[in-house]
């Protein structure tokens, strides 16, 4: 364990009777990083983060804190403020009251809570609601009180479980840019649990995606994007066209993968051999159109569209290959411009070897 | 009301109240217990609260009008309340027992007098009751 580890998971596991929530978790979390534990429902990551948070005491395993074990510490004695998906402001006390209230539960007098509650409903900009009730407040509002309530104790780690998931989308937007001024100004590492890839990828520098309890792989965005490290992650994540078969050696010794649907050159990647099974990954961004068979190209697939899409200036384009395999494009607007786009008609998907992505399996 | 007790209050009197009221508290304050989002108390000990301070500062508080509430109505029931009172009060008497023994000897002004004072006392509890209950934005006591 490096120096700059504040927390690691070692062996993790946690179960619920019979039903294994978390298998054997292995990773550890940097000092200031803002680190996303993404998944769908039942993955297990909400309860890898009551876990950190005390909430939860694993089954085996152990969670260190700063190098100290901290299973058996409840989480009251904890320095691990969790922001909870239903915000769990305390309706009985005001805005200023809720700020305050880790401060008075740690017996800080009464001048100096005061002081320290202030200087984050500034830094909230939530002065001017101090005196409210919570009911009194909109979505944003209380998106910052709830921060502010964790923050006021200064910890070295914040927990977030999906805090966004209530509010519109435009609002989203807003506070995940408040949410990462906010980590980088302090420092503070965050932690945040959500099964939105957009609100994991715009804010994390590292992301965590779980899957059936266990861990499929842990990267930085772009890493995860361009080169998925398990055929889950790439249908995870649907920004690729999926193709399944067996790596053979092509022409002129060149790595191919042999599919249903033809074979395509490919680079050899890391642990991929020849004769094993394997999954080629291409972005849907790299995946070109063309109305006429391209002579150039080596991956050639002919498809048939069946619909498109458009949001703000990108078009998507489904198509459908032969045996009915989804083939998805995406593009700008403008690229578009010359192909004949109607439902129903044949055209050409193509991309280059190198901007394939080959997982080997088993 | 004076002469309504005329000596100490026994064991059976005490409880008699204890077993007719609590099931009307229970139900209006587990009523608003059930209201509560069941991550308020998990919230209060990982801001630092131990079970015992999250009991004061959280749940406590968050019941407050419903505990105020449950008083009031029990308060209510229990001094309207006549029969199992007559049964078990003995040489205590309650004001309706006291009441029904003016009835059945002369007819005196005093239980009009009487009625009056119980109906307004019963009224203004049983309101108040709801005034908490209904919960107009109403902020209980945390405050020191």
């Amino acid at each position: 364990m490096s120096r700059d580890t504040l927390v690691s998971f070692e062996g993790v596991v946690k179960s619920f009777g019979a039903f294994v929530a978390v298998k054997k978790l292995d990773f550890e979390i940097k000092k200031g990083a803002f680190l996303a534990i993404m998944g769908s429902s039942g993955c297990g990551k909400t309860t890898t983060l009551r876990m950190l948070a005390g909430l939860e005491a694993p089954t085996e395993g152990v969670i260190r804190l700063s190098g100290k074990p901290i299973n058996d510490l409840p989480t009251w004695s904890r320095d691990t403020p969790m922001v909870w998906q239903s915000l769990a402001l305390f309706p009985f006390l005001n805005v200023r009251e809720n700020v305050e209230f880790a401060l008075k539960m740690r017996g800080v007098g009464k001048a100096e809570r005061r002081r320290r509650a202030e200087q984050w409903l500034d830094r909230m900009q939530i002065t001017e609601f101090a005196e409210r009730n919570i009911s009194q407040l909109s979505g944003g509002q209380r998106q910052r009180v709830a921060l502010a309530r964790s923050l006021v104790v200064e910890p070295e780690i914040l927990l977030l479980d999906e805090p966004l998931s209530a509010l519109d989308a435009a609002l989203k937007v807003r506070m995940q840019s408040v949410l990462k001024n906010l980590q980088r100004e302090t420092g503070i590492t965050f932690v945040y649990v959500t099964h939105s890839q957009s609100e994991a990828f715009s804010m994390a520098d590292r992301v965590v995606i779980m899957s059936r309890g266990g861990i499929e792989q842990i990267g930085t965005p772009q890493e995860i994007y361009r080169t998925p490290g398990t055929r889950f992650v790439a249908e995870f994540l649907g920004s690729s066209n999926i193709f399944q078969g067996k790596l053979v050696q092509g022409d002129g010794g060149r790595t191919a993968l042999d599919t249903p649907l033809g074979r395509f050159d490919t680079v050899a990647s890391e642990g991929a051999r020849i004769g094993g099974a394997a999954t080629l990954t291409v972005l849907d961004t790299k995946t070109h159109l063309a109305a006429e068979r391209p002579a150039h190209a080596r991956n050639v697939l002919p498809v048939r569209m069946i619909g498109e899409e458009f949001v703000g200036a990108t078009a998507t384009i489904y198509l459908e290959a032969a045996g009915g395999q989804e083939i998805r494009v995406q593009k700008g607007h403008d690229t578009l411009s010359d192909l004949p786009l109607e439902i129903g008609r044949e055209l050409f998907a193509y991309w280059e070897p190198g901007d394939g992505h080959v997982i080997a399996e088993g | 009301m004076p002469g309504a007790r005329r000596q100490g209050i026994s064991t059976a009197f005490a409880t008699r109240p204890l077993v007719v009221c609590a099931p009307f508290a229970m139900a209006i304050i587990r009523l608003r217990l059930s209201q509560m989002d069941p991550a308020l108390e998990p919230a209060a000990w990982n801001l630092g609260a131990s079970e015992w301070m999250a009991m004061r500062h959280v749940i406590v508080p968050f019941c407050a009008p419903a505990i105020f509430g449950a008083l009031f109505i029990t308060m209510a029931v229990s001094f309207d309340e006549f029969a199992v009172a007559w049964f078990v009060s003995g040489l205590n008497e309650t004001l309706p027992v006291k009441v029904l023994g003016f009835l059945q000897g002369q007819v005196s002004p005093r239980i009009n007098a009487i009625g009056t004072f119980v109906f307004i006392l019963s009224m203004t509890l049983v309101i108040l009751a709801q005034l908490l209950l209904s919960g107009n934005g109403e902020k209980p006591a945390d405050k020191e």
